[in-house]
């Protein structure tokens, strides 16, 4: 099971930094972080802790199988960014 | 290059396996989940950061001593050797129990020890040599109730028995946020799929709580939002149901149950009509529910900590038993049974000591130390004089035990305070010497803790992953030295070289025909135990001599507790409207007072602990968030701010612990952090203690909160 980042994330990296896994991407130090509007949780390396849910300022974090029908579509987001990266 | 080694985390309950990574010079530098693991289970971020505990610029390294007076709040401390350490405590303790007696000689054990196997061995060791009847732990904060309603009803305090959540069908969550407190009294391997798994099998996995926690999703199952402190007549209503449906099993009832008449007698008022005002829910509701369990083939009502800490525990703990009982769900695949372990004997009760003090006589179980005296009066006995000298192992009670502001106060009648911990905690501040144990990481171990508890039981061994660094030691080695140095019995007497707790653990894993070494040997330092058959909880749990089940225990009612049961509910039905109830709040970023020094974890939101509270109770308040506020109770008042929170029900307010540090000078994260320390204003002293239990009354307690001036 996985956590998943939806629409509200504003790229704010709390989540980054508490990650136990390094899960969350792209972290401040990475190129990408300039250029993408939001953060990805990597469905693979994700231990469904849940430490990242609250530190998250605008509650853009949700578990997979609870996230809002609106935002379903989120999982494969999250899923794709690193399929693109690791191209 | 250094091979990772396996290890596991020693924080909570499941002992989840970790693998320990390490720089060249052999540190260790990164944890990560082992998914290798025989008995699976996957650490969680509290585990996986432990190195910034390990690690903590503010841990202690030395014997400390302090210096000047404990009517100062900042002590003043000298490093100082063992050797020294050990002759002046071992004197003083020498002379406080040649003037006072030995009986004016305390010990309080906090909650970490309990992940520490040697040390959990050596208690009773300590026990015999300091002979002292003034034993307290936190078990008394968190959950005693349970233990001292399994003594009444099953004859033996240890008669623990876990749920089966791999196989149920039905599972009521009562009072507790596993997802986020990973189980109490169970040691299931660390995965939340488990929960889910029983809802996509067509499984109902239900909760009962006054507030929506991380537990109850789309995934699990929905929350009856309760008032606090209200379960016990929800839990005795549905008995009433199960009975009105005809749900009890009539066979194992008359095969293994005793005063059964007595006990559907005690539940027959209690119709949902009648509880719901009290309880907050609906007739209905309560009527859904307990069909629901009567239906399914299997079903678990588990029970926890909020539930634990409401005043009515015993009461609680027992309808919980009655129900698993009568309904056939104990020693059931998918119902409560239980596990193999390590150790699966269950001691039975063999007597109970009266201890008088200054305040009345209090009674304690024997054998055991899992009902010991309640906390909640150590303060009063060390006001009066009884206490002399306090022992606090691997505990903080001052920020930890109801009424913070009393204690200190209290504490600097003692005429010796030893405080052994990896921190100089708000406790160690006022304690003469400070001495430095080990981390989780700085010591061999074995999962002895969760052992008779395990979904998939196993036995794992850990040898210390890194030499401990400066000068910490052993609990267990500490505490001999100190015996010894005081000329009482001690396991360093003979060999001042004896490596009792290897010693130990070869003991208790020869109960399995295990060794260190055999389980050194094994992948990730493993061992899988056999399961049992689940109707070995008849065999190994029934010990009063008729070998029945209790449903109605004598000491229930000489001790009054269901007189009490009547009473409160007559006072909760009469109870004004708007009447706001605090909880306490578990997050996942502290466990008990641990990490409150962890940077990692005391960051942006998670700094303080503001109170929570529903945005109706807000604005009816005329607040707004982030508005500073006062909370009063009874006992006392503090200063926080609002957090809208709307998981809560209507009338609740919610605070998490381990907060409120700015007199704990030697941590530096927590001390700058602020916020406050809730159980300052609980219900202390004696009037606030559950009869049997001993439980402190930590929840659901009755709060004002206006805005600050
Ligand atoms: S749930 Fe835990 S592991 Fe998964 S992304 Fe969040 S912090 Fe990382
Ligand atoms: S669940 Fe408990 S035992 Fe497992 S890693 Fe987290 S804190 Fe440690």
């Amino acid at each position: 099971m996985t956590y998943v980042i939806a629409a509200p994330c504003v790229a704010d990296y709390s989540c980054v930094e508490i990650c136990p896994v390094a899960a969350i991407s792209p972290g401040p130090e990475d190129p990408e972080f300039e250029r993408v509007e939001q953060l990805f949780i990597h469905p693979d390396v994700c231990i469904d802790c849940g430490a990242c849910l609250d530190v998250c300022p605008v509650s853009a974090i949700f578990q997979e199988g609870s996230l809002p029908a609106k935002w379903q579509h989120y999982a494969a987001i999250n899923r794709q960014y690193f399929e693109v990266i690791a191209l | 290059m250094v091979e990772p080694k396996s290890s596991f985390c020693r924080i909570c309950e499941p002992a989840c396996p970790l693998k320990v990574h390490f720089d060249a010079a052999g540190r260790p530098v990164e944890l990560a989940p082992d998914f290798d693991n025989p008995a699976q289970g996957v650490a969680c971020h509290k585990g996986l950061s432990y190195l910034e505990i390990h690690d903590d610029p503010d841990r202690l390294n030395w014997p400390m001593k302090r210096i000047n007076p404990r009517t100062e709040e900042r002590g003043e401390f000298v490093r100082i050797g063992w050797e020294q350490a050990f002759e002046e405590i071992g004197a003083r303790l020498r002379a406080i129990r040649e003037e006072h007696g030995a009986k004016s000689v305390a010990t309080y054990a906090g909650n970490p020890g309990a992940f520490n196997s040697t040390w959990t061995m050596f208690a009773p060791y300590l026990k015999e040599a300091l002979d002292t009847q003034f034993r307290f732990t936190s078990n008394t904060q968190d959950t005693s109730n349970k233990m001292a309603t399994f003594a009444e009803v099953y004859g033996s305090p240890s008669a623990f028995k876990i749920p089966d959540i791999d196989n149920t069908e039905f599972l009521l969550c009562i009072g507790t946020n596993p997802k986020v407190s990973r189980w109490t009294l169970m040691s299931a391997e660390n995965n939340w799929d488990i929960v889910k798994d029983i809802s996509r099998r067509g499984g109902k996995v239900r909760f009962v709580n006054p507030r929506i926690t991380e537990s109850s999703s789309v995934e699990t199952g929905p929350t009856l939002l309760i008032k606090p402190g209200t379960d016990a007549y929800f839990l005795a209503a549905m008995l009433h149901e199960v009975e009105a449906l005809n749900g009890f099993d009539v066979e194992i009832v008359a095969k293994y149950g005793r005063n059964v008449e007595a006990m559907r007698a005690f539940v027959r008022p209690y119709s949902p009509e009648v509880v719901a005002g009290v309880t907050g829910l609906t007739a209905e509701e309560i009527r859904t529910v307990a069909r629901e369990f009567v239906d399914a083939k299997s079903g678990i009502i588990y029970m926890a900590t909020g539930v634990n800490q409401s005043r009515q525990g015993m009461i609680a703990a027992w309808l919980v038993e009655m129900l698993q009982f009568v309904t056939g769900n104990l020693g059931r695949r998918g119902g409560t049974y239980k596990p193999n372990g390590l150790l699966t004997v269950c001691p039975p009760v063999t007597g109970i000591d009266r201890i008088e003090t200054s305040i009345g006589t209090f009674e304690v179980l024997q054998p055991g130390m899992s009902v010991p005296l309640p906390a909640n009066i150590m303060t009063p006995l060390i006001a009066n004089g009884d206490i002399k000298a306090l022992f606090v192992i691997s505990g903080n009670p001052l920020l930890t035990v109801a009424g913070e502001t009393d204690a200190r106060r209290a504490y600097r009648n003692l005429d010796l305070l030893v405080s052994i911990d990896i921190f100089r905690g708000a406790t160690g501040e006022l304690a003469d010497y400070v001495l430095p144990a080990l981390d989780f990481l700085e010591r061999q171990d074995i999962n002895l803790v969760g052992s008779g508890m395990q979904q998939r039981p196993h036995v794992k061994y850990s040898e210390a992953m890194v030499s401990p660094a400066y000068e910490r030691r052993e609990e267990w080695w500490i505490l001999s030295r100190i015996l010894q140095a005081a000329g009482l019995n001690s396991p360093l007497a003979d060999d001042p070289d004896l490596d009792w707790g290897s010693e130990a653990i070869e003991r208790v894993l020869a109960n399995k025909d295990l060794s260190i070494d055999k389980l050194r040997s094994l992948p990730s330092g493993t061992a899988l135990l056999e399961p049992l058959p689940y109707d070995t909880v008849f065999e190994k749990c029934l010990q009063h001599p008729d070998k029945k089940i209790d449903c109605f225990p004598a000491r229930f009612v000489s001790a009054g507790l269901f007189d009490r049961f009547e009473q409160i509910f007559a006072e909760l039905s009469a109870e004004p409207e708007h009447v706001l109830k605090l909880i306490s709040l578990r997050t996942p970023y502290m466990n008990n007072s641990w990490f409150s020094n962890a940077p990692k974890f005391r960051k942006g939101r998670e700094r303080d602990n503001p109170l929570h509270m529903n945005r109706a109770d807000v604005q009816r308040l005329g607040l707004v968030e982030g508005d500073a506020v006062t909370m009063a109770t009874d006992f006392g008042s503090l200063e926080t701010h609002i957090f809208v929170d709307d998981s809560l029900r209507e009338g609740v307010v919610a605070m998490s612990h381990g907060y409120g540090q700015a007199r704990t000078f030697a941590l530096r994260v927590a001390q700058q952090n602020g916020g406050s320390n809730c159980n300052d204003i609980m219900p202390n002293g004696p009037g606030s203690i559950e009869p049997l239990s001993n439980m402190a009354w930590l929840s659901a307690v009755p709060v004002s909160v206006m805005r600050s001036t």
